[in-house]
């Protein structure tokens, strides 16, 4: 009875604006949503999932060119006014890029999606600062890597070999990068490179560069693309032999923080692909249980088989809320270091078990290349390498 | 480091460590360096391969004297299988796994003379090549299913159907095909049939696949009016199914030999990477949290392989071993696929590329807990054992 009472004689609060202002995945922006879905169906060839296995030649640039001229690149980019609602151009923005990376980890076995995450939340995002670029970026005409990791060594970007030099007045950059995303089919490349001799800055350290690969020749860049088991196609490797750099992003002994603060930014988007991802390869397991016959009847009818996919769609959920979390928190600007690294962890580990779950419930088929659950797996794999390992994000999330 | 492997640990005798060392070194020199060049191609002559052990007198080493063996237990064939293991495709390993101890023992211990000259003999010295084809499109799991149908005809059988998935099919000579009676209902009513390559029988390459990619694996192996003279059949009429669960039984153990010494290879390589990589100013592998993930999985390989071992001393003593073998084909399937993914994943941007061989490894290893008896399959038999079905 008293708490009857304590409502009613609670003061009335109207909490959907607060609510939707904080929650970018809220009220999905229809009209954004009806755009991707059209920009799909409007381009079978470029999204057949073979053109995406077939590690000569996935059309990278085709897509991103093709999605800038669709507006869709932009829509997803903080500028201009709030929205009707209330919520900030930042909040609608992120939205949109929640519903973009996840319409994208529905279509060729989520692949393509990869490669519009580099363009969009890596390589354009560090890019922010610099408007006479992103024009191009965001209309697609112009595409972007992120180049830090070296043969050497990835996990520990503080021993480079890749060294800004200098040739006359103009700056130049000599190293090996590898696997790149986006790197065999990059306008511009986003170099991290040590700088002893302090030509970017009055300190030492990583510098972060730009290099325009249009202007070099291809003695001064070189690119190979890598026959990597998953990402296929996507990754490359980079030789810099005093490649011209075109401005110096953030000066030596900047580099390394500059990037720090972008993935947390790259790490909560990662984990809202990599959580569609596993939930495509989820409702595809779900619908394969259900028509796969043993025994006489459908696989779904075994209790192992329902309790596995219900604990598999459990934690789906879970880190799917993680990852939403993880874009209101990026709306606020008060997302953490340790909480970006929280999710991609969680996400990155998701993807592999469901992935892996999901080949055994398919059996033979599930080993077939080109499976979406084999596909997964393949990439998942990659995903707990890039953009930080599971390791360094259990040394972030340790660190706070 | 291998600690619990050989003549140490009171399971093998001096000679079987001797065959171990020769076996082992012949694989390293004549088959392991050729092995990069087998997988970018996506085939290797196995004949050639078989051919080698042949001449080294390593085929069928438990098999009757009388029958081209050389008259040994079930333990030479545990030192086969690890040394299999060694090698890093196990397109070769898989194989030759067929070829030596699902086919070959099926016409060793219930073929007909006429079977043994014209199958096993040949397939001893490495001329002829064997191939198991069981599976079907609605037969994988449930082996019982299977729709390829023999009808006794006048001294054979004629049989038709189609098989799916068949390692080494491209290459083989002959298969051991799996086919039901016309009439039969049951577990009695099939046969099991010794198929050579020849009219009526069409083998189509398969869908490529996430591992072993030079294993020769057909798509499908089809069958039409195909006449098997009855002389040709393994084990009585209308008990293909039974022989052929028990082969299952058998095999699975020494499957399970070659599982683990995948993931004690894979453990011993990461590790050596991992004390030569440097991050953060020391060796990955000097990390503890690198370490305990390594100490926890050679844990496990160890127990598992005295779980294999126990199981094979009572295949050998004549105990019954159908749990142990349907317990360790579950435990080494799963240990090889975590040992293989963790020590992917350990081995950073290198591992990716499709080449190298911790990447093969991962590919290759997800296979054991599909095939030839899936961990679900396992689980259910060890459930059905223990008294614990519906
Ligand atoms: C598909 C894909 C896309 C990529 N895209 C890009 C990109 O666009 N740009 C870019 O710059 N890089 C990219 N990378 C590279 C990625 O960032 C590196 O692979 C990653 O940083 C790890 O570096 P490494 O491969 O050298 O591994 P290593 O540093 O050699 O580490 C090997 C393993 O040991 C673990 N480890 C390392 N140090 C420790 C420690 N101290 N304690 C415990 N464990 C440790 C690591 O987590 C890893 O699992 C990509 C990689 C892949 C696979
Ligand atoms: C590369 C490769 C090589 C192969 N080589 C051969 C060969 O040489 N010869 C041959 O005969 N076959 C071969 N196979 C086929 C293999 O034996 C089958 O894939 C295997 O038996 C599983 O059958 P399936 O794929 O039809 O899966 P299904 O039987 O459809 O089962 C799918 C999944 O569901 C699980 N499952 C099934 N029923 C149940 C249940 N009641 N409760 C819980 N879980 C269940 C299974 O364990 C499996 O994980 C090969 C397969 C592959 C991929």
């Amino acid at each position: 009875m008293t708490d009857t009472v304590s409502t009613a004689t609670a003061p009335q609060r109207d909490l959907a604006p607060l609510v939707t202002r904080r929650e970018p995945a809220a009220n999905p922006d229809q009209d954004y949503a009806d755009r991707v879905a059209a920009f799909v169906a409007a381009h079978p060839e470029l999204l057949a999932t073979d053109r995406w296995e077939d590690p000569a030649v996935p059309p990278v640039r085709e897509l991103i060119g093709a999605l800038g001229a669709a507006g869709l690149l932009r829509a997803a980019w903080p500028a201009g006014t709030p929205g009707p609602d209330g919520r900030s151009p930042r909040c609608l923005a992120l939205g949109r890029a929640i519903q973009l990376h996840t319409a994208f980890a529905q279509v060729a076995n989520g692949a393509p999606g990869a490669a519009v995450l580099t363009q969009l939340e890596v390589g354009t995002r560090l890019l922010t600062g610099h408007p006479e670029l992103l024009d191009g970026l965001l209309d697609g005409t112009v595409t972007v890597s992120l180049a830090a990791t070296e043969p050497d060594g990835g996990s520990d970007l503080s021993t480079l070999t890749t060294r800004v030099g200098r040739d006359g007045d103009r700056l130049t950059v000599t190293g090996e990068k590898w696997f790149i995303s986006n790197a065999p089919f990059a306008d511009l490349l986003l170099v991290l490179a040590d700088d002893p001799d302090r030509h970017t800055g009055p300190r030492t350290g990583p510098a972060l560069l730009l290099v325009d690969t249009r202007q070099a020749t291809a003695d001064e860049v070189e690119v190979t693309a890598l026959a990597g088991s998953g990402h296929t196609g996507l990754t490359g490797s980079i030789s810099l032999r005093s490649a011209p750099v075109l401005a110096v992003l953030a000066p030596a002994g900047q580099g390394l923080l500059t990037l720090m603060r972008h993935w947390i930014h790259e790490r909560v988007m990662l984990t809202v692909r990599m959580t569609a991802l596993a939930q495509a390869v989820l409702d595809d397991a779900v619908s394969g249980a259900r028509h796969r016959q043993t025994f006489g009847s459908p696989l779904l009818t075994n209790q192992h088989v329902r309790f596995l996919l219900a604990e598999l769609s459990a934690e789906v959920a879970e880190v799917r809320s993680a990852a939403l979390q993880g874009v209101r928190l990026l709306v606020e600007g008060g997302c953490t270091a340790a909480y970006a690294a929280m999710c991609k962890y969680r996400a990155s580990v998701l993807l592999r078990r469901v992935a892996d779950e999901a080949i055994q419930l398919a059996g033979a088929d599930g080993y077939r290349t080109g499976h979406p659950a084999e596909r997964a797996l393949r990439d998942g794999f990659g995903l707990a390498l890039a953009g930080g390992t599971d390791e360094l994000m259990l040394m972030q999330i340790e660190r706070g | 480091m291998t600690v619990l492997q050989g003549v140490r640990t009171g399971w093998f005798t001096p000679a079987q460590e001797e065959l171990r060392a020769g076996l082992a070194a012949h694989l390293a020199a004549e088959v392991e360096p050729h092995i990069p060049g087998w997988e970018a191609a996506g085939r290797f002559p196995v004949r050639e391969v078989l051919a080698g052990l042949g001449a080294g007198g390593w085929l069928g080493l438990r098999f009757p004297r009388e029958h081209g063996g050389a008259g040994g237990s079930a333990w030479e064939h545990v030192v086969f299988a690890e040394c299999l293991g060694g090698l890093s495709s196990d397109s070769v390993g898989m194989t030759l796994t067929v070829h030596n101890d699902m086919v070959a023992p099926m016409i060793a211990e219930g073929g007909t003379p006429a079977a043994v000259d014209r199958f096993l003999r040949p397939a001893l010295t490495g001329e002829y090549v064997l191939a198991h084809a069981v599976s079907e499109p609605g037969a994988g799991s449930d082996v019982a299913a299977v729709t390829s149908t023999a009808t006794p005809v006048d001294g054979g059988y004629l049989l038709t159907g189609s098989k799916r998935w068949v390692v080494g099919g491209l290459y083989a000579d002959a298969f051991a095909v799996l086919a039901r009676l016309p009439e039969a209902r049951g577990p009695f009513g099939h046969v099991l049939l010794m198929v050579p390559f020849g009219e009526g029988v069409t083998v189509t390459a398969g869908a490529p696949t996430l591992g072993l990619r030079a294993a020769g694996v057909a798509g499908t192996v089809d069958f039409d009016r195909v006449f098997v003279p009855t002389e040709y059949r393994i084990g009585g009429h209308g008990l293909g199914l039974v022989t052929q669960l028990r082969q299952f039984e058998q095999e699975r153990i020494i499957s399970a030999c070659r599982a683990l010494a995948i993931a004690d290879r894979l453990l011993e390589r990461t590790r050596e990477r991992l004390d030569q990589r440097i991050s953060f100013g020391a060796p990955i592998g000097s990390r503890q949290d690198v370490s305990f993930r390594l100490s926890r999985l050679r844990a496990e390989v160890e127990s598992a392989r005295q779980l294999a071992y126990t199981a094979i001393d009572r295949w050998e003593g004549g105990a019954d071993y159908r749990s142990a073998s349907a317990a360790v084909k579950l435990r080494s399937s799963r240990l090889a696929r975590t040992v293989a993914r963790e020590c992917l994943h350990l081995h950073g941007a290198a591992g990716q590329l499709t080449e190298s061989p911790a990447n093969r490894a991962f590919r290759d290893a997800r296979l054991f807990s599909i095939s030839t008896g899936s961990d679900e399959m396992m689980m259910t038999t060890l459930a059905r054992l223990a008294g614990w079905d519906d």
